[in-house]
């Protein structure tokens, strides 16, 4: 049970219905109900901002943003503000970890290697330090990484952006000096938009595979029948 | 001896949480001093390298001290707080105990159970005496409240007490001493003393965003030094300062010579029709921040002098937004006002040249007549410094460039 890695593909999902669920899995994964798991998904627009997120990381006003359709959502974590929606792919790996650092650049490679086969060349680099987590193609950001450690078991995970609309990353002060430029699979590629399909499974695969995990998918509803034992309604 | 609390205290340290992590930030407290927590339960939240985590109490107990503060890096290894298990009181006054203050050999095992009853200790008027001090002067009846220290901090050492059983030392056996603090599990190596505080974020932004400057460009600096005779003319006519001037010399020679008015992103070279200029506004001890003039190009002297006045209030009173400070194509700093004369600035990635504007200073000049006499006046003079990359052109094109700005502003009128 342990060299398997769940995968459930679960579509386009509330931001908060994301966070619960994860937070359901990981009690599951916790409590050694579940193997380690991987929810892979799509948000709606939404600006997720973390506990130490100054007020002018948001410039325009929440109101703002808001108007532009786009959900902003408190969340319990470190970091600065950033950006999901429709395109971006979001990966939620919730795995048993003993070493978080190795485990984020495992994620990093895994990310490489699934844009590689995209006929993209991509690359990490923590040799820049901790800011620079995530894959990067030259100097632009393509995938964004962050992850929460509770007993040994990680939630949160990357995000990836396919073929999403970039404007919202411009819409909000990256932390005061430079803006890191965002670019994205169909931008780097120039290929159209109807890439995500594809590129979910290279991921997903990738992501198994740098774990050194069989992927086994799962349907919404196992992982809800296998979760649902333990929690209590 | 008087019966009071009885409390073995339990570390909480920073967790290693990967080989290659040396230290964490604090991000979150999720109990207070005094507050009673279960094993495992969350006690605090740390950070490191984009990654959170969940730091969870090593024992159930009360938390007696929280050592580290909000947003404190601190080392592997390092007391986070302490946790009194016990009858769960502590005196919430008690003098904290000296760092140097001598302590007992570590632990022989680490172990996350703690038995509290066996080595109880007595914790009172401020006075902390160590399991051994106890025990002798529990055999022998000797009441601790009298024996005067002498260890740091009149701290009572065994000798102290020895010293008044006679020689008590053959009646003492020699048992190994009990551990004063039971040790978290999460104690990979020794704690080491952290330094006086981390660079604040925008330190860190502002060094590491330089620093891949410097690894990135084949950064060079050319000088040249103009004649500020006009500038300081029409300055003072229109009430504008020198650095618009220069803003406006630079965006004409920028338009002379496009090619510095670009960006090189890896092997990516591309010039760009506007002008957006950014200019360097210090913030103090914060940092700088480099808002950007869109289409500076469209700008008079006023205009441009009005535009700089407007950024560097908005930047210092932090009302900046995002477009403010992006796009930037080209930029000018200027910490001239204090007397400094050149410089060498870094360039604002992924820019290609940064022009830097230093203090106008009174010199004597060698100036030739129509007819090819010399004579020598005193200028207004200034040396402006520009710094480029080798990568993306050549030492010609910089001093091009520089003769440009330089005939412009000694052409001011």
């Amino acid at each position: 049970m342990n060299s398997e890695l769940w995968v459930c593909y679960l579509g386009t999902v509330e931001y908060r219905e994301a966070l619960a669920l994860q937070e359901r899995v990981r009690a599951a994964r916790q409590a050694g109900v579940i193997p380690d798991t991987m929810l892979v998904l799509e948000h709606w627009p939404t600006y997720t901002r973390g506990r130490r997120s100054g007020p002018g990381e948001l410039p325009m006003g929440e109101e703002w943003y808001r108007m532009q359709g786009i959900d902003v959502v408190d969340v319990d974590r470190g970091g600065k503000v950033t950006y999901h929606g429709p395109g971006q792919l979001v990966g939620y790996p919730i795995v048993a970890v003993d070493d978080v650092v190795e485990y984020v650049r495992t994620l990093e490679r895994a990310l490489v290697s699934a844009l590689a086969e995209e006929g993209l060349s991509a690359r990490a680099r923590p040799e820049d330090g901790p800011d620079y987590t995530g894959v990067w193609v030259h100097e632009r950001k393509i995938a964004s990484i962050g992850v929460h450690v509770a007993r040994g078991v990680t939630t949160h995970g990357f995000a990836v952006n396919v073929e999403n609309d970039l404007q919202p990353f411009a819409w909000v002060v990256p932390c005061g000096l430079d803006g890191v430029a965002m670019t994205s699979l169909i931008k780097e590629t120039g290929r159209p938009a109807g890439q995500m399909k594809c590129f979910r499974r290279r991921a997903a695969y990738a992501v198994a595979r740098a774990l050194g995990r069989r992927q086994r998918l799962v349907s919404p509803a196992r992982l809800q029948a296998a979760v649902g034992e333990l929690t209590p309604a | 001896m008087s019966s009071l609390r009885t409390d073995t205290l339990v570390d909480v340290t920073m967790p290693q949480m990967g080989v290659s992590v040396a230290e964490g930030t604090v991000v979150a407290w999720r109990a207070e001093v005094g507050d009673r927590i279960e094993a495992e339960q969350t006690i605090c939240e740390i950070s490191t390298d984009k990654i959170d985590t969940e730091v969870p109490a090593p024992v159930s107990g009360v938390v007696a001290e929280i050592l580290v503060g909000l947003e404190e890096t601190v080392d592997v290894g390092v007391v986070l707080a302490r946790i009194a298990v016990g009858d769960g009181v502590v005196e919430t006054a008690a003098p904290q105990e000296p760092p140097a203050a001598p302590s007992p050999p570590p632990a022989a095992e680490a172990g996350p159970a703690p038995a509290p009853a066996e080595a109880p200790r007595a914790r009172a008027a401020g006075r902390r005496y160590s399991p051994v001090v106890q025990r002798i002067a529990a055999e022998h009846d000797i009441d601790l409240s009298t024996v005067a220290g002498t260890g740091r901090g009149g701290r009572v050492r065994k000798q102290d007490v020895l010293a008044l059983v006679g020689n008590g030392a053959a009646a003492v056996p020699e048992a190994p001493e009990a551990p004063l603090h039971i040790e978290s599990p999460y104690r990979p190596d020794p704690p080491a003393v952290s330094d006086g505080g981390g660079l604040s974020r925008m330190r860190r932004q502002i060094g590491a965003h330089m620093k891949r400057s410097l690894d990135t460009a084949a950064t060079c600096t050319t000088w040249i030094e103009a004649d500020m005779s006009r500038v300081e003319a029409a300055r003072a006519r229109l009430g504008v300062t020198a650095l618009a001037f220069v803003a406006r010399a630079t965006i004409d020679a920028l338009r002379e010579h496009p090619q510095l008015n670009a960006w090189l992103d890896g092997d990516k070279y591309s010039r760009v029709d506007d002008v957006n200029l950014g200019i360097a506004v210090s913030l103090g001890d914060d940092g700088l921040i480099v808002p950007v003039i869109h289409r500076a190009h469209e700008l008079s002297v006023e205009g441009l002098a009005a535009r700089i006045k407007d950024l560097a209030r908005r930047a210092r009173a932090r009302e900046l937004s995002a477009d403010d400070v992006q796009g930037g194509t080209f930029t000018i700093t200027n910490p001239g006002q204090y007397g400094s004369i050149m410089a060498t600035p870094i360039i604002n990635q992924p820019q290609i040249g940064i022009l830097d504007l230093e203090a106008v200073v009174k010199r004597p000049v060698v100036l030739t007549d129509g007819d090819g006499n010399d004579s020598i006046a005193i200028r207004p003079m200034t040396i402006l410094g520009l710094s480029w990359d080798h990568r993306a052109l050549d030492g010609a094109l910089s001093a091009q460039f520089l003769a440009t700005v330089r005939r412009r502003l000694e052409s001011v009128s």
